[in-house]
């Protein structure tokens, strides 16, 4: 039944490439094979398991990050291509250890219910507030249109980032 | 009521979850965030046919693999069926001798990493024999020899529920209007954005770890003795924070059984993570449901009597089929006076994934026919659907017609509020002569073409028969559900409109999966002298808020924060037993749990201090 512990044939496997990646602001050197997702590195590679993955097909956005910051789809991204640029994932929104203001008011107002979707929720809010730092209701829905909450608590999810912008707008 | 409010700190306050802050920094561990030293990787090798028979499977060129540390099949487990309900006991981890569905399991594969294995299911040889595929209601029941389970009420029947309270026809024959009405509810799949996922370790000292993404670890945890032939005491069930649930995992699966066997034989711990292409396989959704139903009626809209048929697409195996059939029937009377009652049900089993339970389990398909047919009746009888329902509202503390226990119930209220808050007197203008080609194809004199159907418990006419198709006058003609012709959806731009309808489901889950007279929840609260309180119960926090509760009531209680009181869940070792998360249970179980816990502690606390002072 149980396979002889051969040594793993490193010849058959999919050659590996060394990748230089800037993650959370921190520079990370990984060595992976080529075809493998940014989703991928980032769980399994480099720990970094605030990342989900939900659909694996670029339809639920529960795998959003920050490029450059603006969202990705990681499940859909390749490492390869973005050596030299930065990515932002959940664990590092908090800065300076403390919340970011978008993870205090998802906290506060009970946005986050399962949690799964909450991480690529706050990363897509975050690159709507970077840009547009008061944003109406409606560019709040616009810039969510492309994450699912399966426990359907939208209607909270939105009241989070019109009071993250509220609170970030008389912090400025 | 608003004096009430008074007497809490806490309870009626808005708080944070007291999981919240992990959940939004990406701390939460969810199952297929466990990484452990030298896991290695599992993947299940599913069938491509709806039906068919296994002659011989070859893993041969799998083994041969490297990377790859164990291939298994249905051989190398103990010869258990299985089921979440004891009198279902229909499902094989790895199939042995047939296959009843795509995406049954028939072998599993440990290896170094995830695409090893999967590369290595490639490699398994299964020799299968096609058998014909039964994909619905009416083909099941056409074709008793073809048998997608050898047990149950009859071929291709799973299961088939008789209930009557009072004498409906009596009730039917006084009525001013019967209303007679066929629907079809399609069905559909809970779809958590989490994959279900688990990681298994079998200890150098013979006792199993399993982490999963469950909402019912104690369930799990009997049935993985009995499936893996073991005992109990030497398992341990512990649920992750799962990423959405809504009754799709609720059921013990194949990949955590095939994660615990492979750990047992690798020496490793074992993880395997579902594609979201096997969490459809998975399913346990909603069934899809064909519905007869008839229904007497005064002038004035008070209902004199109903008599409800379902017939439940079950899919290919049991799983909680036998409670989801009587859910389709039980519930339906508690939110309107309903004095005589008759319901009939038959579940049917095709060679589809299995449905099950979800949000609401059994209860939606039959509302939907129910409150449609309230308004077709409210429609002929010239009533306003918002003040037929007002009417017709169960009064508090009665019991109903099949003798479920309404207590409070503010319904009525309810129906007032909405009324008023939708706007629904300006904005609701009568009936109107509708455009029946876009809104309800097949209404005029189409003739149902559904299935002959078995007669369920005490045989009366169905809507296969002649007596229901040529009853004529103020009865309703039948709606067909598949009507390939229909119009809807080539309707112009989207329109806008307002409607009435009224549900209700129960709470608390009376009866445990196997019946005993044990608690259904418990909880141990211990203070410690940091100040402290730890509280331990079974429960899985599904993103419902069940952790939160269980912090909430101790500390309204006790007179701490939330944050003063440590949650330890879902851990079938160390935490009592809690039957799960499912049917609204949690907040009355484990909450009333809690709160006796802290009375008590409360009382020893107090005693302990009066000596001393």
């Amino acid at each position: 039944m149980l396979s002889p512990g051969e040594p793993r044939d490193l010849a058959r496997r999919p050659p590996k490439t060394r990748l230089g990646l800037t993650i959370n602001g921190e520079a990370c050197e990984v060595l992976v094979p080529v075809h493998k997702t940014l989703l991928e590195v980032l769980r399994e590679d480099l720990g970094l398991t605030g990342t989900k993955h939900g659909c694996e097909l670029g339809e639920c956005g529960t795998c959003t990050v920050l490029v450059d910051g603006l969202p990705v789809l990681s499940c859909l991204a390749l490492p390869v291509e973005l050596q030299g640029r930065a990515v932002t994932t959940v664990e590092g929104m908090a800065r300076d250890g403390g919340l970011h203001p978008l993870q205090q008011a998802f906290a506060e107002l009970g946005a986050a219910q399962c949690g799964y979707c909450t991480p690529g929720i706050l990363l897509t809010a975050q690159a709507l507030l970077d840009e547009v730092p008061s944003p109406t209701r409606q560019q709040i829905k616009d810039a969510l249109a492309g994450n699912l909450c399966r426990c359907t608590g939208y209607t909270k999810i939105l009241d989070a980032v019109e009071l993250a912008a509220l609170r970030s707008g008389a912090r400025r | 009521m608003s004096e009430a409010k008074h007497d809490f700190t806490l309870i009626g306050r808005p708080l944070p979850k007291v999981d919240a802050w992990a959940k939004v920094t990406g701390e939460t561990r969810y199952a297929d965030d466990l990484v452990l030293p030298r896991m290695a990787h599992a993947k299940l090798l599913r069938s491509p046919h709806p039906h068919a028979r296994i002659r011989r499977i070859d893993t041969t060129r799998a083994r041969a693999l490297p990377g790859v540390f164990a291939v298994i099949t249905g051989e190398d487990l103990p010869p258990v069926k299985f089921g979440i309900l004891p009198v279902s006991q229909d499902e094989e981890a790895l199939c042995r001798d047939k296959v009843r569905m795509v995406g049954d399991a028939v072998a599993a594969v440990a290896a170094v990493d995830e695409e090893t294995a999967e590369q290595a299911t490639e490699l398994i040889d299964v020799d299968y024999e096609p058998l014909p595929a039964l994909m619905s209601i009416e083909e099941s029941l056409a074709h008793p020899e073809v048998r997608i389970h050898e047990y149950g009420d009859g071929p291709n029947v799973h299961k088939i529920v008789g209930l009557q309270f009072g004498d409906v026809e009596a009730a039917l024959a006084r009525a001013d209007l019967v209303r007679e009405d066929v629907f079809f509810y399609e069905g559909n799949t809970h779809l958590p954005m989490e994959q279900h996922a688990a990681v298994a370790q079998w200890g150098a000292d013979g006792k199993l770890t399993l982490w999963s993404s469950t909402q019912t670890p104690h369930y799990v945890h009997r049935l993985l003795a009995r499936i893996l032939d073991m005992p109990a005491a030497h398992i341990r069930v512990i649920a992750t924070p799962v990423g959405g649930g809504f009754g799709g995992k609720l059921d013990p699966f194949a990949h955590e059984i095939a994660a615990c066997k492979l750990s047992q034989l690798t020496g490793r711990p074992v993880k395997i993570t579902l594609t979201r292409e096997e969490v459809f396989y998975v399913h346990r959704g909603r069934h899809p449901v064909l519905m007869w139903m008839k229904t007497g009626f005064t002038r004035d809209g008070d209902i004199t009597g109903c008599h409800l048929k379902t017939w439940l697409d079950g899919g290919a195996y049991g799983s909680y089929g036998v409670a989801s059939v009587f859910y389709t029937g039980v519930v339906n009377p508690v939110t309107y006076k309903i004095p005589a009652y008759r319901f009939e049900g038959a579940r049917i089993f095709t060679n589809k994934p299995p449905c099950g339970p979800k949000r609401g389990h059994g209860t939606p398909q039959p509302r939907f026919a129910l409150e449609c047919q309230l308004d077709k009746a409210a429609e002929q009888l010239g009533l306003d659907p918002a003040d037929m329902r007002r009417r017709i509202v169960a009064d508090p503390f009665t019991k109903t017609a099949n003798h479920l226990t309404i207590t409070t119930i503010g319904l009525a209220e309810c129906i007032d509020k909405v009324v008023d808050a939708s706007g629904w007197r300006s904005k609701w203008r009568g009936w109107v002569a509708l455009d029946k080609t876009v809104v309800a194809p097949g209404v005029n004199g189409e003739v149902w073409r559904g299935p002959r159907l078995p007669p369920p418990a005490s045989g009366s006419e169905g809507p296969g028969s002649s007596a229901s198709r040529e009853r004529g006058g103020l009865e309703g003609a039948a709606l067909a559900p598949s009507n390939k012709t229909s119009s809807i959806g080539t309707a112009s731009a989207s329109k806008r409109g307002i409607g009435f309808a009224c549900s209700a489901y129960m709470t608390g889950a009376g009866t445990a999966i196997y019946w005993n007279s044990m608690p259904h929840s418990g909880v141990v609260l211990r203070a410690d002298r940091s100040g402290g309180v730890a509280i331990l119960c079974g429960a899985t926090d599904i993103g419902q808020g069940s952790d939160s509760i269980l912090a909430y009531l101790p500390a309204e209680i006790l007179g701490l924060e939330p944050k003063d009181v440590h949650v330890h869940p879902a851990d079938t070792t160390l935490t009592p037993v809690d039957l799960g998360s499912y049917s609204s249970r949690v907040t009355l179980m484990c909450g009333m749990a809690a709160i006796q816990a802290a009375e008590r502690l409360k009382r020893v606390i107090a005693e302990a201090v009066a000596r001393k002072l």
